[in-house]
């Protein structure tokens, strides 16, 4: 499950909106697409945004820990904290809000009629790149009866042709919202707290045993100590009003996502526990 | 509509004048619009990109006829029938026809282009793993066999390719999901060698070398031949069937097509060295080019796998806008479906590219012809803008141009080296090792 959070910690003059948004992704991709959204909105409130996508989270990380001399506004995630090369200390003061939480969903071919589990068979099964989808598998094929194989795939994209072409019968990726739009699957259980566009949490299915099946993203700003506090406040509640307004609202719906709307505290709370599950 | 009329001129333009220009390419091409193809959306990069190759096909063999030069492999039959045209006088004619034999190759395909992708697409087995992981072996294959270079030194380029395309630091879980690949801890390497410093380096650059210790010869236009030659229709249409079809091999097809024509016609039906059968033959290759050029973009369309160079630069360029071939069949545009548009557009280009190539191809040729150290010069520029340009993006300028002169330099110290191979596993390497990473977990 991937939260993005937005982390801004504005050190501009009083008076200047300058700031850059460095993304560390490439601009394929969600990331890109929705911090793309973030650095329009926030052009119309009239900030003066240098926005990149640097390609990779390292150069990213390295801004953040040496600092830079305007303002810097980025979007982080899980998968690059679960790492060592990108990961980063969550702070309170640099954490602004989550842009979107995305389930991982269990799905199969069942919809299609026909296709049924056979008991003993070894499935193989398009993930994404992580440790800790075997846990996940191993858990639940024990409860279906069947062997559950992770081949992972570099990205949402791969997974999808993959299912399409009959490379693969059983998925365990972020796509599940696409392929019940176009009714080639169906997916009855994904990595959400609770209940969610009809799929059931794996979690407590799992026993509350497999801690993998939650996870998320945090962006954090790396700034200089310059900034007046009342320009950072306002940055802040800026971005906030764009998270919580229509166009991203509209991105992250069309995406199968949702937000978390809890305290600060409990966000990052929920980072680092989506950050643990995904290792 | 106003981007894509604009967009489709802005093709044909740049396609005839790099077909114009000796040395250069479709591949240099894409690297020299690369600040342009950043700002446009994917339909409109495609757009460009098939306008732009199609017109460039259209000129291409003004430089073979014209100067005696090689700017594409593709007009070698050019080349070879240069001795007969100028003997008859024949040059003005030897263009024209070219331009008819160019229409007709492109419309024989065109029409059914769009039919032909959509029965494709509706194919699920071709987005398997095995089979993009084919195409790219087959690639991989050909340039093994490359007969620029010897086989030892194909390997060693390849491989040294797939080394590069593997180089950067990959974070997708933690874990053993983390990798880091020759970058020594530094995060200007995290992203790997950039595509751009590669391909200018090795590629515009070693073309632009290589040019440059080529004379050309110029020939006299405004030839009237000595008697009256119809056009060789037959001959023609023989040669657009032939293109379409090898087209559809990997790396070589598009490049042996008009080869190919050419000696089946020479063989077969028109074997005398009169100026009758050399019209013929000439015409039997132009079309094999044009045909093939438009069957090349079926596995490109179809299942996203480049299989010529310039369209390994070009998936680079949509991959970054969240291109995926999957995602064209549902794309519309003016009410239209996108295959179809890509038609109309190559009917305009077509059209335009024959009027321009059946009449003022000559004065722009000899404008070209008396200023060619100047137009080398100016791409030269532009290609090391391009390349300041996308260091800029990503805040790596200065690694950008680093990589962009060490990679001239070696292409120069070896500018007798084609570094085709390379160029091909640099930018096929990653993706097709990570595909055979599939492919063992799914089957072993």
């Amino acid at each position: 499950m991937f939260v993005m959070s937005i982390s801004g910690l504005s050190l501009a003059h009083a008076g200047d909106k300058e700031i850059q948004m460095y993304i560390g992704s490439k601009a394929s991709g969600r990331i890109a697409a929705n911090s793309a959204i973030i650095s329009d909105e926030l052009k119309k409130l009239g900030y003066k945004v240098d926005y990149k996508l640097l390609g990779n989270c390292a150069p990213v990380k390295e801004m953040i820990e040496k600092g830079s001399d305007k303002t810097l506004v980025t979007v982080w995630m899980n998968l690059f904290q679960a790492g060592d090369t990108c990961h980063i200390e969550v702070k309170k003061e640099q954490f602004v809000g989550t842009v979107w939480v995305n389930p991982y969903w269990f799905c199969t071919r069942e919809t299609q009629g026909g296709w049924k589990w056979q008991p003993g068979k070894t499935y193989k099964v398009a993930t994404h790149p992580a440790d800790g989808n075997d846990k996940v598998l191993s858990a639940l094929g024990k409860i279906l009866n069947v062997n559950l194989e992770s081949v992972q795939y570099k990205n949402s994209g791969a997974i999808k042709k993959a299912f399409v072409s009959k490379e693969v019968d059983v998925v365990f990726a972020s796509i599940g919202p696409e392929l019940m739009a176009d009714k080639s699957a169906s997916c009855p259980y994904n990595t959400a707290d609770q209940e969610y566009m009809g799929g059931k949490p794996l979690y407590p299915l799992l026993g509350g045993k497999v801690i993998n099946a939650r996870a998320s993203a945090i962006v954090w700003v790396a700034v200089n100590s310059k900034l007046s506090p009342e320009d950072t406040k306002k940055l802040y509640q800026d971005i906030q009003k764009i998270l919580a307004g229509n166009a991203i609202l509209t991105a992250i719906k069309n995406q199968g996502s949702y937000q978390l709307n809890g305290s600060i505290e409990s966000q990052i709370e929920a980072v680092d526990i989506f950050t643990q599950a995904i290792k | 509509m106003t981007l894509w009329i604009i967009v489709i001129l802005l093709g044909i333009f740049c396609g005839l004048l790099i077909g114009l220009l000796p040395g250069a390419g479709h591949p240099m091409l894409m690297i020299l619009t690369f600040p342009l193809l950043t700002v446009l959306p994917p339909h409109l990069v495609l757009i460009f990109y098939i306008v732009s190759v199609q017109a460039s096909e259209f000129s291409g063999s003004v430089s073979a006829l014209g100067f005696g030069l090689l700017g594409e492999i593709t007009s070698q039959p050019g080349l070879i029938e240069r001795p007969t045209v100028i003997a008859h006088q024949a040059i003005d004619v030897a263009f024209k026809y070219t331009a008819i034999s160019s229409v007709i190759g492109c419309c024989l395909v065109m029409i059914p282009f769009p039919y032909l992708l959509e029965w494709f697409h509706a194919q699920p087995f071709m987005m398997r793993t095995e089979v993009v992981s084919l195409f790219s072996v087959l690639v991989f294959a050909s340039v093994i066999f490359w007969k620029e270079n010897r086989l030892v030194e194909n390997v060693l380029l390849l491989s040294i390719g797939i080394i590069m395309s593997r180089v950067g630091f990959q974070s997708n879980g933690g874990g053993s999901t983390e990798t880091h690949f020759l970058t020594f801890g530094q995060s200007f390497l995290a992203d790997g060698f950039p595509t751009i410093a590669v391909l200018g380096g090795f590629l515009a650059m070693h073309a632009w070398f290589e040019f440059q210790s080529k004379a050309a010869e110029p020939v006299k236009f405004d030839q009237k031949p000595t008697h009256d030659l119809s056009f060789p229709w037959a001959s023609s249409l023989r040669g657009s069937l032939i293109g379409s079809v090898v087209g559809l091999i990997p790396m070589v097809g598009s490049i042996m097509s008009s080869t190919l024509a050419h000696q089946i016609e020479k063989k077969f039906f028109h074997a005398k060295s009169d100026i009758k059968s050399c019209l013929a033959r000439l015409s039997a290759a132009e079309s094999a080019n044009n045909s093939s050029f438009i069957t090349v973009l079926i596995p490109l369309m179809v299942i996203g796998v480049a299989i010529i160079p310039s369209q390994m630069i070009l998936i680079n360029y949509l991959e970054i806008k969240n291109w995926t071939a999957e995602s064209m069949n549902q794309w519309r545009f003016f009410g239209l479906n996108f295959y179809v548009l890509i038609s109309i557009s190559l009917a305009i280009a077509a059209a335009v590219s024959y009027f321009f190539c059946y009449t003022i191809v000559a004065p722009l040729a000899k404008f070209c012809q008396t200023r060619i150290n100047l137009l080398n010069s100016v791409t030269f520029v532009v290609m090391l803008a391009a390349v300041i340009y996308a260091g800029s993006e990503v805040r790596n300028t200065i690694f950008f141009i680093v990589c962009f002169v060490a990679f001239s330099l070696i292409s120069y110290r070896f500018r007798k080296t084609s570094f085709l191979p390379l160029i091909a596993g640099f930018l096929l390497g990653d993706q097709t090792i990570d595909n055979l990473q599939i492919l063992q977990s799914l089957y072993f």
